[in-house]
């Protein structure tokens, strides 16, 4: 077996009850490198066209990559693949597209000290269940008497029933009541969020899965490795963002994104936030935070803990407030440091996505004002902008599934469907999946990456193909891209991937494996039926431009859009209908397509 | 902070003169040696940063004088988790890639605080004083100080397997002293007076200090150590979700 890789894959199957350990294919292993490359081909090889996420055979894939659990800064990204709860084509609302999603935390090198690259669960239990993993001791354990439980409770009862040096991840009641954005978390807010996998788990009835392993991981060459590794650790230590990651993490550009003009304000109507101060990180430091928070091996530790000293929240303990937090505070008006807390705490104990949460109150919020909705429609809450108490309400009924929670819990499309009113102009999604806190007007190429990114509107994806494969990468090697943001280059990357696993990968073919990994997945929703057609950006970026701050009149328009479009696709080597070529698929080696 | 990348090779000669010149050595060695090293932590640590990523950089100095009694101190407000200690410890000592095998050990608590158990040296060496072995013509038991870095030594010939070190250190103090999987103690060795837990700490949440007669306060288990941690830092523990439902 190659350095970086443990060789071994555990399957489990709920319906049956079957736990079988399969070796890892290295050929596989080679062309995707591991963590969102590696799960989309197992994902691919394990679904037919057309199924449903909530299908018991739907695989959902806990990956690792093959530099976690090793000791280079920031490797420590677990990142999950399996069908998307909430992405979906327009030709067919019944299909739907694939979703990576990561977080960092401890669970990944812990899988990877048990012995194990990846946990690929299927089926689904009658009764609920979790895994417990310790080495080669894997079990299904019942877990009725966890189920039902926030985070914040869950996380001390595992705790307590199984050991501190145990990692886990799991869902809140949000993931139970297959809330189409539930995440699965681990540690209580390091969240897998995008494209609703909370939902996936809690179809199976799965709960958590525990880990503990014991076992030391190998290096191919550590001569290499130690020159790469020095290498990244140094770039990472100096570069001269480290001690603002440090102390702010990437709540820094809350007031800067504002004054950029490129921040989600009132639903994506503005991009300055006038109250921007209000909810700075700033005041954050000043005020609630008591230390930093980092994952393993991560030198930036750009999380923080926090606790809310007075007033009604007080005694309140959660980390952040981060970046897109700004979902669940400037998006719907919030002005209170501690309501904000106080909303993104309850996100992450429901086992909700803050940022979809987020989007789909501001859009409530705006519904509301509107006069598209009233009262009544939410069970007699008025969702005035920056209302928390209100927000909290809401949070709660979607969690749980009830009243007006029922309807919220889907999607916006589907908000949208049941509303109508031409409230459809301003829900802000990409392939049903919500935008997050980045506003496509201010900043130049998010469109067009927005609109292409595989998981639906996506924050992480940057402003180009570059950025765009670069990060890809990040997430197949499990190393965070907070580093690539404080110096870490990809060629580094690249010689620490060598190193790791005795790969002979040029910089050509590093770039290459990146678009191998892009364009699968992209064959992936072609398969479900995704086409150019849901390319798009909501029309709300088309028609209003921004009215205040430094990007007063940004707007986009359809002709410069579709041009950087027809550019994106070409340069892909797509179609124009943003269909691989067979062609390029070929060149990539993705014959099987 | 100075960037060693735009820094001439002057400058960096200069500094690295200025940390090692044997007048601040000589000052140091005349200070008693913790509260010395203690008190100029802050102003070695930022010199340290613009040299190197290392934090520990400086203090290397400091050891080439033999820190004489040290000890490896955690702290828990400037401690983010990362477990950069376990990986170098491990590495360091048992060249593996596993922080199971690490003498230092990062236990998580809710509301998130983080300790670290790891062996305080204690002056009074309960886990030595348990060793029934006799002592040899050094007054050595199968468990010993080192004579060079100070830190804890088995003499593996020597050793029966008892375990009564190890549960000493259970009974008495914080349980960071462990049977290795062949069955022999595992204790902190100082990594020879040069501990690379320290030194590679990016956070500066772990240093050298003297150690104290007998450990008591320091070597508190994790547990009750958690609970100071989050009354000093959350002031106490809190009903952290009760004010939203």
């Amino acid at each position: 077996m190659a350095g970086g890789y443990v060789g071994k894959i555990l399957e489990v199957d709920l319906t049956t009850k079957t736990i079988k350990k399969t070796p890892l294919n290295t050929k596989d292993a080679e062309m995707f490198i591991g963590g969102r490359g590696l799960g989309a081909k197992l994902l691919w090889d394990r679904t037919k066209p057309g199924g449903h996420y909530l299908d018991p055979d739907t695989p959902i894939c806990y990956m690792s990559g093959p530099v976690n659990g090793l000791p280079a800064p920031g490797a420590a990204r677990l990142t999950i693949v399996t069908r998307s709860a909430s992405t979906f084509p327009k030709s067919n609302s019944k299909h739907t597209g694939i979703v990576h999603t990561n977080c960092g935390g401890r669970w990944t090198p812990e899988l990877k000290f048990a012995g194990y690259d990846a946990v690929i669960v299927t089926g689904a239990s009658a009764s609920p269940v979790g895994i417990a993993i310790e080495n080669d001791d894997v079990k299904i354990v019942p877990a009725g008497k966890y189920w039902g439980m926030g985070t914040y409770d869950l996380q001390d009862a595992l705790d307590a029933d199984f050991g501190r040096r145990y990692q886990t991840v799991y869902i809140g009641p949000a993931g139970e009541n297959l809330v189409r954005y539930a995440n699965i978390l681990t540690e209580i807010h390091h969240a897998c969020g995008r494209g609703g996998s909370g939902a996936v788990m809690g179809s199976k009835k799965l709960k958590f899965i525990t880990v503990r392993g014991t076992n030391g991981l190998s290096i191919d060459n550590m001569r290499t490795w130690q020159a790469a590794n020095k290498k990244a650790w140094d770039e990472v230590m100096s570069s001269g963002g480290y001690n603002e990651w440090k102390r702010l993490g990437t709540g820094m550009v809350v007031t800067g994104s504002s004054d950029w003009g490129s921040e989600a304000v009132y639903n994506f109507k503005e991009g300055t936030y006038v109250y921007a101060d209000d909810i700075s990180t700033e005041k954050a430091l000043r005020n609630l935070w008591v230390g930093n928070h980092a994952c393993f091996m991560c030198p930036l530790a750009c999380l923080h803990r926090g606790v809310v000293r007075k007033g009604r929240f007080s005694g309140m303990t959660h980390d952040g407030p981060e970046y897109e937090g700004v979902m669940m505070g400037a998006n719907c008006g919030v002005r209170d440091l501690a309501g904000w807390q106080a909303n993104i705490a309850a996100a992450d104990d429901y086992g909700l996505c803050y940022i979809s949460m987020g989007n789909v109150i501001g859009f409530v919020m705006e519904c509301f004002e509107k006069g598209v909705i009233t009262a009544a429609d939410l069970d007699g809450i008025s969702l005035k902008w920056g209302d928390v108490d209100a927000m909290l309400e809401i949070q709660k009924k979607v969690a749980y599934g009830t009243g007006c929670g029922k309807l919220l819990g889907q999607n916006l499309r589907a908000l949208v469907a049941a509303w109508g009113k031409g409230c459809g102009d301003y829900a802000m999604e990409t392939k049903g999946q919500g935008f997050a806190a980045w506003n496509v007007r201010a900043l130049k190429g998010f469109e067009t990456t927005y609109a292409t990114a595989n998981r639906g509107a996506d924050h992480l994806e940057g402003v180009d193909i570059s950025i765009q494969n670069t990060r890809i990468m990040n997430d197949a090697l499990g190393i965070c891209l907070f580093q690539q943001l404080c110096g870490l280059t990809p060629e580094t990357m690249k010689d620490l991937l060598n190193a790791t696993t005795g790969y002979r990968l040029g910089m050509d073919d590093y770039w290459k494996t990146a678009e191998r990994l892009f364009t699968l997945e992209r064959s992936f929703n072609v398969r479900e039926g995704f086409s150019r057609d849901d390319d798009t950006i909501p029309p709300r970026a088309f028609k209003e431009a921004l009215s205040v701050g430094a990007a007063k009149g940004a707007i986009l328009n359809y002709k410069d859009f579709n041009q950087l479009l027809d550019k994106y696709y070409k340069d892909r080597g797509w179609d124009n209908k943003g269909i691989p070529t067979k062609a390029r698929l070929s060149e990539l080696g993705l014959d099987f397509v | 902070m100075i960037d060693p990348k735009k820094m001439g090779k002057k400058e960096e000669s200069d500094l690295k003169e200025k940390i090692t010149n044997p007048t601040r050595r000589d000052f140091v060695k005349g200070m008693a040696i913790g509260a010395g090293a203690l008190a100029l932590s802050p102003l070695l640590r930022s010199r340290a940063e613009a040299i190197d990523y290392d934090n520990f950089a400086i203090k290397q100095a400091l050891r080439g004088e033999k820190v004489g009694a040290g000890r490896v101190s955690h702290d828990y407000r400037l401690c983010v988790g990362c477990r950069v200690c376990e990986m170098t410890c491990a590495y360091y000592n048992q060249k593996e890639i596993n922080p199971f095998k690490s003498r230092i050990k990062i236990y998580t608590y809710q509301p998130e605080v983080w300790v670290g158990v790891v062996c305080t040296q204690c002056g009074d060496r309960p886990c030595m004083n348990a060793c029934p072995v006799e002592p040899d013509k050094d007054g050595r038991r199968a468990l010993y100080e080192d004579p060079k870095g100070k830190g804890l030594a088995v003499d593996r010939d020597r050793c029966i397997q008892c375990g009564q070190c190890v549960g000493a250190c259970a009974a008495q103090r914080n349980s960071s002293l462990r049977m290795t999987e062949e069955n022999y103690p595992d204790g902190c060795t100082l990594c020879g007076g040069d501990p690379q837990c320290v030194k590679k700490c990016p956070q500066a949440a772990l240093s050298i200090l003297p150690r104290t007669t007998d450990g008591k306060y320091a070597a508190k288990p994790a547990d009750i150590m958690a609970a100071e941690a989050i009354e000093t830092l959350y002031g106490g523990p809190k009903t952290i979700v009760d004010n939203w439902k």
